[in-house]
């Protein structure tokens, strides 16, 4: 097939456990019954980048508050 | 025998250490109480479940027993406004 990634692709979560968690959501959808594996590659991306978001968010918020406190 | 130290013991998918790890990428000067540690985790938890779910409802809705990632994709864009290139479709976008 066309190579589409020039870099790696690792994920963060241990995909494992992170498979299981979607096979059990999975279970109250009876009429699914594959996970194609670039679903949880992107999945372990996409909760990567929000936990990212979310510490860069807390991040800034401890500036704030250190100048704060600083004045 | 799993370490204390690992994900599955507490039932999470991501130990505190990979956390701690985003963190310091992030900010090396942040640092995460237990308290904070064990609400970042929930939210991720959480993300990941309502994440799935909205897939799994794209993916009935295309009436296809795989669950596939343009299923995701489509969830993230539509709610999260993200966008991981390579994904989801069979062409590359220009």
């Amino acid at each position: 097939g066309t190579q589409i990634r020039s870099v790696k692709n690792e994920v963060f979560f241990p995909p494992t456990p992170l498979q299981g968690k979607v096979r059990k959501v999975l279970s109250r959808y009876p009429g699914i019954e594959e996970i194609s594996p670039d679903f949880i590659t992107l999945l372990s991306h996409a909760a990567q980048e929000r936990l990212k978001n979310i510490l860069e968010r807390l991040s800034v918020v401890t500036e704030h508050k250190m100048e704060f406190i600083k004045n | 025998q799993q370490s204390s130290q690992s994900a599955s013991d507490h039932g999470q998918i991501l130990s505190k250490q990979k956390l701690q790890e985003l963190a310091r990428e992030v900010d090396p000067t942040l640092q995460l109480d237990e308290e904070l540690e064990e609400l970042i985790l929930a939210v991720a938890d959480d993300f990941i479940e309502s994440s799935v779910n909205a897939a799994c409802h794209l993916a009935k809705h295309r009436k296809s027993n795989i669950l596939e990632a343009k299923d995701l994709l489509l969830h993230l864009e539509r709610n999260y406004n993200m966008w991981t290139p390579g994904y989801g479709t069979d062409e590359l976008r220009t």
